[in-house]
């Protein structure tokens, strides 16, 4: 999926810009989670990239922001889980049918990968969890983790 | 290119602080890199070029023009050898004792697949060179 363009043209100062960047970011991210819900690799492929777009963007914002460094793991831990559904994916296209029986612990680890990345996004969203400084930082995310990825 | 056009000389000043870090992380890992190539440096060197893939996707009004063409080759070949190589590894992981025969032609076109990304990346390389803006 190809990364929205961010438009700095009339940002004024570098808090402002490093906003507009992490507003076009989680956007991206929060348009791609119904694919938690469905399961479709394709989509969460897609997600797992917006997730380090973002992740790679708050990792810079940091020393000027250390509220998003909590956001900023979780995405990381959120990307490992879909880089192992992924890896998953990949090996099960490759896998030819005599394979069945390691197949079917392939796709076992996958449904595993996929229930970890649920839950690491339903958490992020609780109380003082690790989305609340993105979500002052950026204004966005509000009312997502309950059941968004159930 | 619309340095000239930001109303802000201070974001055009931090972006390119931003840039110039990433280039010589990416440097860094390629010299590693070439010098002896591992599992782990060819993460190092994969992460390092996607960041600076990243960094131009978020920041390309603030910072000087660069060509993305010969990194996005060489984010393509690092993945290609990536894949292959947590193909195999999670292959063996899940691998039934019953089905181990049936699976030798598939980690061995995965370790030829892993071997010939890893000779295109060391080609990728010679190209690849970035300067500090």
């Amino acid at each position: 999926m190809k990364a929205r363009h961010v438009d700095l043209s009339d940002s004024c100062g570098v808090d402002d810009a490093m906003r507009r960047i992490a507003i076009v970011r989680f956007a991206e991210v929060l348009t791609l989670v119904p694919a938690l819900r469905h399961g479709r690799s394709m989509d969460l492929h897609d997600l797992r990239i917006a997730c380090k777009r973002l992740r790679y963007a708050l990792e810079r914002y940091t020393p000027r922001e250390p509220a998003l460094l909590e956001a900023a793991s979780r995405l990381g831990q959120l990307q490992d889980a879909l880089g192992d559904l992924h890896d998953r994916d990949l090996l099960l296209l490759a896998m030819p049918k005599d394979l069945h029986v390691s197949a079917q612990r392939v796709r076992m680890q996958r449904d595993d990968a996929l229930s970890r990345a649920r839950a690491l996004w339903r958490d992020a969203f609780a109380t003082y969890g690790p989305f609340e400084g993105l979500m002052r930082f950026t204004g966005l995310g509000y009312g997502f983790g309950d059941g968004s990825a159930s | 290119m619309v340095i000239d056009e930001m109303p802000d000389e201070r974001i055009a000043e931090w972006a390119l602080g931003l840039v110039k870090a990433d280039v010589h992380a990416f440097k860094r890992a390629r010299a590693r890199f070439l010098r002896q190539p591992s599992a782990k440096r060819l993460h190092e060197l994969r992460t390092t070029a996607r960041r600076l893939r990243c960094i131009h996707e978020d920041l390309r009004e603030a910072i000087p023009p660069f060509s993305l063409k010969r990194l996005r080759r060489l984010i393509d070949l690092t993945g290609e050898a990536r894949d292959a190589a947590v193909m195999r590894e999670a292959l063996r992981e899940a691998l039934d004792v019953r089905e181990r025969r049936a699976a030798r032609k598939l980690l061995r076109m995965l370790r030829r697949r892993e071997l010939l990304a890893l000779k295109h990346i060391a080609r990728a390389l010679e190209h690849v060179r970035p300067q500090q803006p």
